[in-house]
């Protein structure tokens, strides 16, 4: 991959990013426009990439690996709330990263177990 | 109760005809926000948006594409959403911001499951476009499904008046 695709894939992932921080932020109430900074913007960014720069047989295959990520999503936030309320904002957010990790991860091996490689 | 209170309670407000009580937990787009908007916040957000976007290609080019796809998941965005929340609007509000969180990322296994699905299928453009579309729908209508049968807190203008009290003191 050249490193025009690189700064492509970072420039259209920051917009994105910033779009749905936007969008987030002239919601209410909060619980609402919590929605919006779980939205798949680097996903997309980078599957509009990966479309132009390469093909969709790359893309299907990058989406399936999402979502385990995703499912690692849902209990990474299941876990922030929580955390937040009895830690720091940021050591609550940051610590739960690790239970992303690991459910990801489980979900990755779990669904390379059932489609295959 | 002061004008200025009154102000602010209208501010959060909206009738709920049928339990006859003010209801501020029903979705609400409140334009006024973006003149409060920080330029540093977002150049967070467009770094680290960028930054994860990049790892996240070098990760799938070190391995494979799925492997690299479980990344594009990766709550770094989030992380720096809910520090940012908790430094400007307190520790309850950056909590709730997390509780919803959960029901986007339900929205983001089906979207990611249709682009997985329909990408190869149709023009990959019409695939992203479509699952963005499903996840919208998906998120709003199971936030709203949520609080009709109570899985999520319906919040009355008395408790977001409390709750702001909350967070001033915290500040």
């Amino acid at each position: 991959m050249s490193i025009g695709v690189y700064a492509a894939r970072f420039l259209v992932g920051g917009i994105l990013v910033c779009v749905f921080a936007l969008v987030s932020e002239v919601c209410a109430p909060k619980r609402f426009a919590g929605l919006f900074s779980a939205a798949p913007s680097v996903l997309t960014a980078g599957l509009a990439v990966t479309l132009i720069a390469q093909n969709a047989t790359k893309a299907s295959s990058t989406a399936a690996g999402a979502v385990a990520g995703a499912v690692g999503l849902i209990a990474y936030c299941l876990l922030a709330s929580p955390a937040i309320r009895r830690l720091k904002p940021l050591h609550g957010s940051a610590l739960v990263t690790v239970g992303w990790l690991v459910v990801s991860l489980g979900a990755y091996v779990a669904l390379v177990k059932v489609v295959g490689q | 109760m002061s004008a200025a209170q009154q102000q602010r309670t209208d501010a959060y407000a909206q009738p709920d005809a049928q339990q006859g009580r003010i209801d501020v937990s029903r979705p609400r787009i409140d334009l006024s926000k973006l003149r409060k908007i920080q330029l540093k916040d977002y150049a967070i957000r467009f770094v680290f948006g960028g930054a994860i976007s990049v790892i996240v290609a070098l990760i799938g080019t070190g391995t494979t594409s799925r492997f690299g796809g479980v990344f594009t998941a990766f709550p770094a965005i989030l992380l720096a959403s809910l520090t940012l929340i908790g430094k400007k609007d307190g520790r309850e509000q950056s909590a709730e911001d997390a509780e919803g969180g959960v029901v986007g990322a339900i929205a983001f296994v089906a979207a990611a499951a249709f682009i997985a699905a329909t990408v190869t299928q149709t023009a990959g453009i019409l695939s992203l476009l479509a699952s963005l579309c499903l996840w919208l729908g998906i998120a709003v209508g199971f936030y709203l499904a949520c609080i009709k049968i109570g899985l999520l807190r319906t919040y009355t203008a008395d408790d977001a008046q409390r709750q702001k009290g909350q967070t001033s003191h915290e500040g």
